[in-house]
């Protein structure tokens, strides 16, 4: 085994684990923490955390986005990197809390700090850490669904990919709309349900065609999103955050089906 | 209406305000181009020809002056036409192709300049000729090979609507006049001259194949206002 | 005429249940997206031709006062005609007028989005003048009186057999399905038309500062017929159709049709530079160019500036996952998708606009497919967060995201909330999910069941295990990539 040239390998992290991602989906948590530990890392969890503040953001009320979001400027400001599973709020924390702090130095400075020390996971495997095979096994036609953000807000794409790929016995399948988006979009699918819904269908048929038995994501929304329309269908198809499929082989908890719990 | 004044002063004041970093400077791409589709040392009229045919335009590569001549003779006899409106150039007339197309029972008549007096008549004469005229043959300024292009400048033997009013159109080229790209074209019409906006004429059409629409269910149709049809005589011999 | 903006959600609702919409918005799709993908890949480097249109873009509205003085002076000295117009209706004014001192009857029209956002042609019919679309798509629109519902493709959710009943019963010609004949039969038509029309109106789509000359980009030959034909020739432009130099055009065209319609260049692309010279056998005798502002300056003195790079190509109306399921008309105005969502609201008003920001799952698609990378999701954000600031926040949505800070500020009452959540859902969870949620979040599951509130949070579990949980000494696991 080899470090990475130039860089030191980190030891220890903060895990912004999400408010969907605590609220909805605690084994994506716990599969990120159980990997980071395989690889050697610490992981701390500052219990005052919530939210990135999204959904005020996105929705257009900008100050009630700053009263959450400048909690956050100071739960992380002592680590060197946070890590999280979402690509979303990493994109939330690196490309817009700079701006939303512009006008006050002192916090903008803070802001800027955090927002270069925050990792989305599987970019934060790739690209700090340096691996692409953490050691997973896990037997299944699976295909990959880039999120919106992780792909085009936070440009990326091929660590996911790759992660997934290197895990054993998987069979990669990727769906043909593989980027399209699910149609999730935080409170859009609740505003226009229509559109919504039309959207996900087209991503579940894409994924029918691709005949894979296991959808993987690096947002825990997107999946939210997808699953529940599968189970509504009363479609087998499991629907993994990429988390739990590199920790699959290791852990005692196994996949959740769509259909399941 | 707003007066110019009153219309920039507007512009320059939402200027101001926008601000921001908004000092853009922008180079020119060298050579007008970012990556040219053309590569160094490439068979230019072969490129040319792939090109054009794979926008539905056909290509005919000929040796000869006489060779041009008959090939645009019969082309004319099989569309069955009886009146051709053409440019008056030298390379159409050194084909000296008029005789032929009459024996071949078409009428021929060449858009030749008129004096002041006479222009008005003259333009009518021709847009009713034009109106009716089943083939238009024109030359060409230049050929493009990257996109299989036409250059055809507007001049006073050189109607804009020869290229454009027929059902079908012939355009004879010599293989000196292709140039590699859109750009070198450009430089072609800023060499040919002092100042610029003469030389750019009061039209250039750039022709890439015949008319075509998608407008009904996306699928390609052709002539819809245009030509139907675009042929490319390409005239190896060199100007003498 | 257009739908308007206020009510998207019912036309978005309407169009998701119109079938052959349905039908021509998925060939749409299949069609224009590869093809563009194609046509780009086969530029060698699309990245850095993006980057240098984009640069003359940022470069010719930065400076738009210098190139738009520089383009009048240079149209002067071509004898042609230029006008200023500040509005929609100062502009429908001076083309009037102009059409009136040509003692105009017939007005025969290419495709431009800018007479679109004027509404010229009813204007010129009330006045009595007998106005021709000329671009099929157009022309089919204009039989069927309705309006465009794509830049590109204007007619694009009507059906062959529509448009084949429509050519039969308003021009009389035999009834055909035959795509040749039908474009025949629209050719003889407007033909007779062309050769009768005293004025020609056409867009513009790059005017060129430094030689004052006008590009048009068509594909049919009508913008040729419409500039050529005509004794007066009227070409109305938004002010920021401006290039600063010849020399950007060919990068700029590039861009533009492999953008609209994966094409390496149009069938015909007609530089016109002033009106017909002495000698010239055919051409207008006079070019107007109407130069408009109509709401421009001020999104150009706004945040929002690169609104005005945009090309009017269509891109990121093929690739929007939005518009691909409700196409154009639902957008209620000129522009529709992504670009149409920023535009309409900049130029009518974000207050009976402000659903088509909020219509986005801001997924991006729209910035990766445009020539000139306008980051339209995140002007997107700027307009509603801008609606916001007006008041024009769906009801109850502000005291609710007021609350959400609260609880998010609390994580004692945050926890409390997910405790409440878990007791609340109790009788209606199966096996982890919801079928059925309270408004205002019952439309979710309408098609889609909601996931349950974990009877663990990861916080919980973090607290009696995972806290006590040690990374591994080796780091186990970790091969490492190149």
């Amino acid at each position: 085994m080899t470090e990475p040239t130039g860089r030191r390998r980190p030891t220890r992290v903060a895990l912004f684990v999400t408010c969907l991602g605590d609220a909805f989906y605690p084994q994506v948590g716990e599969a990120t923490v159980r990997l980071l530990h395989r690889l050697g890392i610490a992981v701390d969890f500052p219990l005052g955390q919530t939210c990135c503040a999204q959904p005020a953001f996105n929705a257009g009320f900008h100050d009630q986005t700053r009263l959450v979001a400048q909690r956050n400027l100071t739960l992380f400001a002592d680590y060197e990197y946070v890590v999280v599973p979402s690509g979303s709020c990493t994109a939330m924390i690196r490309l817009f809390y700079p701006d939303l702090f512009a006008e006050d130095p002192h916090l903008h400075q803070q802001a800027k700090s955090l927002a270069a020390r925050t990792y989305e996971l599987s970019e934060f495997l790739f690209n700090v850490v340096g691996t692409d095979d953490v050691g997973a096994a896990f037997a299944g036609k699976v295909a990959y669904h880039a999120s919106c953000h992780l792909q085009r807000e936070l440009g990326v794409t091929e660590a996911p990919r790759r992660l997934i790929s290197r895990v054993a016995g998987v069979e990669a399948c990727d769906a043909e709309m593989s980027e399209q988006c699910c149609g999730f979009g935080g409170t859009f699918a609740v505003k226009y349900p229509e559109i919504s819904s039309a959207m996900l269908e087209k991503k579940i048929a894409s994924l029918q065609r691709a005949g894979a038995d296991t959808l993987v994501s690096c947002d825990a929304g997107c999946l939210m999103h997808i699953a529940g329309r599968l189970r509504r269908q009363g479609m087998d198809v499991r629907v993994m955050h990429l988390a739990e499929l590199l920790n699959t082989g290791h852990s005692a908890e196994e996949p959740h089906h769509a259909s399941g719990n | 209406m707003s007066s110019r004044e009153a219309f920039l002063a507007r512009v320059r004041q939402a200027l101001q305000t926008g601000g921001q970093s908004h000092h853009a400077e922008a180079a020119p791409a060298e050579n007008g181009e970012i990556v040219p589709l053309v590569t160094e040392g490439e068979d230019l009229a072969a490129r040319l020809q792939r090109e054009l045919e794979g926008v539905g335009g056909s290509v005919a590569r000929v040796k000869h002056v006489a060779e041009a001549a008959q090939y645009v003779t019969r082309l004319a006899k099989e569309k069955g036409a009886e009146v051709v409106v053409r440019w008056q150039s030298d390379l159409l007339d050194t084909l000296e192709i008029d005789d032929a197309l009459r024996a071949g029972g078409a009428n021929v008549h060449t858009a030749s300049p008129a004096s002041e007096a006479e222009a008005g008549n003259r333009r009518q004469e021709m847009r009713d000729l034009l109106a009716r005229a089943d083939l238009g043959l024109s030359g060409v300024d230049a050929v493009i090979a990257e996109t299989g292009t036409l250059m055809l400048t507007a001049q006073p033997g050189q109607m804009r609507g020869v290229s454009l009013l027929p059902p079908v159109h012939i355009a004879v080229a010599r293989t000196d006049q292709v140039v590699a790209t859109f750009a070198d074209a450009l430089r072609a019409v800023r060499q040919s001259g002092e100042d610029m906006q003469q030389n750019l004429t009061s039209c250039i059409s750039f022709v890439t194949g015949p008319s075509r629409t998608g407008d009904i269910e996306l699928k390609l149709t052709v002539g819809v206002h245009g030509p139907g049809e675009l042929h490319l005589v390409l005239l190896d011999e060199p100007s003498t | 005429m257009h739908l308007g903006t206020e009510g998207f959600q019912e036309h978005a609702r309407q169009a998701l249940k119109d079938e052959p919409l349905q039908n021509a918005l998925h060939l749409l799709t299949n069609e224009f997206v590869p093809r563009r993908v194609a046509a780009m890949q086969a530029l060698g480097d699309p990245e850095a031709l993006r980057t240098q249109a984009r640069a003359v873009k940022e470069q010719a509205v930065a400076q738009l006062d210098t190139y738009l003085e520089q383009f009048a002076d240079n149209l002067d000295k071509l004898g042609a005609h230029v006008h200023w117009a500040h509005d929609d209706a100062e502009a429908r004014d001076i083309i009037t007028s102009i059409a009136q001192q040509a003692e105009a009857k017939v007005i025969v029209k290419g495709k431009s989005m800018a007479a679109e956002e004027i509404h010229l042609n009813p204007h010129l019919e009330e006045l009595g003048y007998e106005v021709l679309e000329t671009d099929l798509g157009e022309y089919i629109i204009q039989l069927a009186e309705e309006t465009p519902s794509h830049i590109i493709a204007p007619a694009i959710h009507k059906t062959r057999q529509q448009i084949a009943s429509l050519l039969h019963d308003k021009l009389g010609d035999p009834y055909t399905e035959e795509l040749t004949d039908m474009t025949q039969i629209a050719r003889r038509a407007l033909r007779q038309q062309f050769l009768r029309a005293d004025v020609g109106i056409t867009g513009v789509n790059f005017a060129i500062a430094d030689t004052g000359s006008i590009v048009l980009v068509t594909n049919e030959g009508n913008g040729r017929l419409s500039s050529t034909l005509p004794r007066v020739h009227i070409a109305l432009m938004g002010m920021e159709k401006i290039i600063p130099r010849l020399d950007d055009l060919p990068v700029m065209l590039k861009v533009l049709t492999n953008s609209a319609t994966g094409q390496k260049i149009s069938s015909y692309v007609t530089m016109i530079t002033g009106p017909r010279r002495a000698h010239d056998l055919d051409g207008p005798e006079e070019l107007h160019v109407v130069v408009m502002d109509n709401g421009r300056s001020n999104i150009l003195g706004s945040e929002n500036r690169e609104a005005l790079y945009c090309l009017r190509c269509g891109a990121c109306l093929n690739v929007c996952p939005i518009y691909q399921n409700i196409g154009g008309h639902a957008y209620g105005w000129v522009y529709p998708g992504p670009i149409g969502a920023v535009l309409t609201p900049l130029f009518t008003g974000l207050d009976t606009a402000k659903h088509l920001p909020r219509a986005s799952t801001l997924c991006g698609a729209c910035r990766e497919a445009c020539p000139v990378k306008i980051n339209i999701p995140h002007m997107l954000l700027n307009l509603r967060r801008q609606s916001v600031s007006r008041g024009g926040a769906p009801a109850g949505e502000a005291p609710l995201f007021s609350l959400w800070a609260w609880v998010m500020r609390h994580p004692g009452l945050y926890r409390l909330g997910l405790k409440l959540a878990r007791l609340g859902q109790m009788p209606f969870a199966r096996r982890g999910w919801l079928g059925k949620l309270p408004p205002p979040f019952h439309s979710w599951t309408k098609s889609r069941d909601f996931k349950a509130v974990a009877p663990q949070s990861f916080r919980d579990r973090w607290q009696t295990t995972l806290q006590y949980e040690q990374p591994s000494r080796n780091g186990a696991g970790g091969g490492h990539h190149e």
